[in-house]
C-alpha cells in the first residue's frame, strides 16, 4: 500500500512543476485582469452615472453586450477577430488578459453601481455642508465607504475571473486547464488530471476569498 | 397676507440676509418671495407644518439647495443665485460659504467609517488647512465641550443618537463658522435623548453663537431663540419676537399650527 502511494507520488511529481507554472500564468493573468477590471468597472460605472449621455451611453452599450454574450465569444473576438479586422498582432498573454478585463469590468461596474447606490444621500450632503470639495468628498468619505460594501460582492468577481483563465486554454495559454489536458493527452490518465487541476483552482480561490474575508473582518462597518 | 414686523436699523448689523429668494421644484412653489434677516448672535427659529419649506429654506443658505432667485447676505459676501456660472459656482466661493456655515442634520450624517476625532478633525484639516495636532486638540476641547470627551475613538455606531447628533454638532463647530443651521435635529431621536443635544444647542446660543434653528420643539423655540418665523406653504406667515409669535400670535394660522402642536390630546 505504501509503496503503491509513493509509486504514485513519484509518477505525479514532474507533472506537479508543469502545474504549478501554469497555476502562475493563471494567477499573473487573473490578477492583471482583476486589477484592470476594477478600473474599467470604476469608469464605467461614474460614466453611466453621469448626466451627459456621451458618456452614459458607451457605458450602458459596454455593459449591455459584455453582459449578454458568453465570456468564451469574447474572448475568441479579441484574438482571433481583432487582429483579424485590424491587422493587430495581440500576443495570447494580452489578448487573454485583455478579455477576462473587460468581460470582468462590466460585472464591476454594476457591483460598484450598487456600492453607490447604497450610500445614503445625508453622507454626501454632510461632506459638502462641511466644505468639502466633490473630489475630496469622493475620495475621503463616498469611495472608502463603497469599497467596504462590495468586498463580498468583488470577491465573487475575483473569483469568476480565476475561474474564467481555464476559458484562455482554448487561445494557446499553457494554464492549468491546458496543461490539465496536455499531460491527460499524453498519459490517457483523465481523472488524475482533471482532479489535480479541480484542486489547484480550489487552493487558489480559498486563498483569495480567505483573503478577502481577512480584508471585511479588518474593514467592513456595519453602516 | 402674512404679518411680518422688521426692525430696518437692524440691517447694518445683520450677519446674514436673504432678500427674494424663489425656488420652485417642477410646478411646487417651495420658497415664495422669502425675505428675512438674522443679527449677529441671534437665535431664529424656523416652525411650521411639514412641506412648508422649512427645510429648503435651511438648506438654500449653503447652497445644498440652489435657490432660482434671490440674494444673500452673508457677513458682507453677497451671492446672487440668479446669476448662473457667476461667482458663487466656481469651487472656492462655494468652499468659502460652507466653510462659514456649519449645519446639522436630522440624521446626524456623521461618517461611519472614521472614529468621533477623525469625523471632527476631517474637514478643518482637509479642507481649512489646519495642522492635523491643532485640529486634534481642538477636537478634544470640543468633545468636552459637548460632554463626550471619553468617546473620541468611538465609531459613530457604537454612539446613541442623541451622542451621534452632539458630535455632528462639534464636527459643525471644528470649522468654526461664523452661522449654525440645525435641520431638526432631534426629530430622529428617542423622546429621552432629545434633552441633551438641545441643552447643548442652548448653551451655543448663550455663548453668541448665530443660529437658525428648524425645529418642532416649540419650548426650545420659545425660551432660547430670540425670533421665530412661522413658514406657510412657502411664505413667511408670520415673524417676529418668539415671545409674540408663540405666546400671541397675530396670524390666524400660526393660532392654528400652534393649537395644533401643542395640544395632540
Amino acid at each position: 500500500m505504501i509503496s503503491s502511494i509513493s509509486a504514485y507520488v513519484a509518477w505525479f511529481a514532474p507533472y506537479l512543476v508543469g502545474f504549478f507554472k501554469a497555476a502562475v500564468v493563471a494567477i499573473e493573468i487573473s490578477f492583471l485582469a482583476i486589477v484592470i477590471s476594477w478600473v474599467i468597472g470604476m469608469v464605467t460605472t461614474l460614466a453611466k452615472s453621469s448626466r451627459n449621455r456621451l458618456l452614459r451611453w458607451p457605458a450602458e452599450l459596454y455593459i449591455w453586450f459584455v453582459r449578454g454574450t458568453p465570456s468564451l465569444i469574447q474572448i475568441f473576438i479579441i484574438y482571433f477577430g481583432v487582429p483579424h479586422a485590424t491587422g493587430l498582432r495581440i500576443s495570447p498573454f494580452v489578448a487573454g488578459v485583455a478579455a477576462l478585463a473587460i468581460s470582468s469590468g462590466a460585472y464591476v461596474a454594476e457591483v460598484f453601481r450598487s456600492g453607490f447606490m447604497a450610500i445614503p444621500r445625508g453622507q454626501t450632503e454632510s461632506a459638502l455642508a462641511v466644505g468639502m470639495s466633490p473630489a475630496l468628498m469622493m475620495r475621503r468619505i463616498i469611495l472608502p465607504q463603497v469599497i467596504r460594501i462590495v468586498v463580498p460582492a468583488m470577491t465573487n468577481e475575483a473569483i469568476n475571473t480565476l475561474k474564467n483563465t481555464s476559458l484562455l486554454s482554448t487561445i494557446t495559454i499553457i494554464e492549468v486547464t491546458m496543461f490539465a489536458q496536455l499531460a491527460l493527452a499524453e498519459t490517457f490518465r483523465p481523472f488524475d488530471f482533471l482532479i489535480a487541476a479541480a484542486l489547484i483552482y480550489l487552493i487558489m480561490n480559498t486563498i483569495l476569498s480567505q483573503f478577502a474575508a481577512w480584508y471585511e473582518r479588518n474593514y467592513s462597518l456595519e453602516i | 397676507m402674512g404679518v411680518v414686523t422688521s426692525n430696518a436699523q437692524e440691517q447694518d448689523t445683520d450677519l446674514l440676509r436673504l432678500t427674494n429668494l424663489r425656488k420652485s421644484f417642477g410646478d411646487a412653489i417651495v420658497l415664495d418671495d422669502i425675505n428675512l434677516s438674522v443679527a449677529q448672535s441671534e437665535v431664529l427659529a424656523v416652525i411650521g407644518p411639514s412641506g412648508s419649506g422649512k427645510s429648503t429654506l435651511l438648506r438654500s443658505i449653503n447652497l445644498l439647495e440652489v435657490p432660482d432667485d434671490g440674494t444673500i447676505h452673508l457677513a458682507g459676501e453677497e451671492i446672487h443665485y440668479k446669476l448662473s456660472g457667476s461667482a458663487w459656482r466656481t469651487a472656492r466661493a462655494l468652499t468659502k460659504l460652507r466653510t462659514s456655515v456649519g449645519m446639522v442634520f436630522q440624521n446626524f450624517n456623521l461618517w461611519p467609517h472614521r472614529t468621533v476625532l477623525e469625523n471632527i478633525t476631517e474637514a478643518p484639516i482637509r479642507v481649512r488647512g489646519i495642522s492635523p495636532a491643532i485640529a486634534r486638540d481642538h477636537a478634544a476641547e470640543l468633545l468636552n465641550l459637548i460632554g463626550l470627551p471619553d468617546k473620541l475613538h468611538e465609531y459613530p455606531r457604537r454612539l446613541s443618537g442623541g451622542q451621534q447628533q452632539r458630535v455632528a454638532i462639534a464636527r459643525a463647530l471644528a470649522m468654526e463658522p461664523k452661522l449654525m443651521l440645525f435641520d431638526e435635529v432631534t426629530s430622529a431621536l428617542d423622546p429621552e435623548l432629545v434633552g441633551e443635544v438641545l441643552d447643548i444647542m442652548t448653551r451655543l446660543a448663550e455663548s453668541g453663537m448665530t443660529m437658525i434653528v428648524v425645529t418642532h420643539e416649540m419650548g426650545f423655540a420659545r425660551h432660547v431663540s430670540n425670533r421665530t418665523a412661522f413658514l406657510l406653504n412657502g411664505r413667511i406667515e408670520e415673524y417676529g419676537a418668539s415671545s409674540d409669535v408663540l405666546g400671541e400670535p397675530k396670524s390666524v394660522h400660526t393660532k392654528q399650527f400652534l393649537n395644533r402642536v401643542l395640544h395632540h390630546y
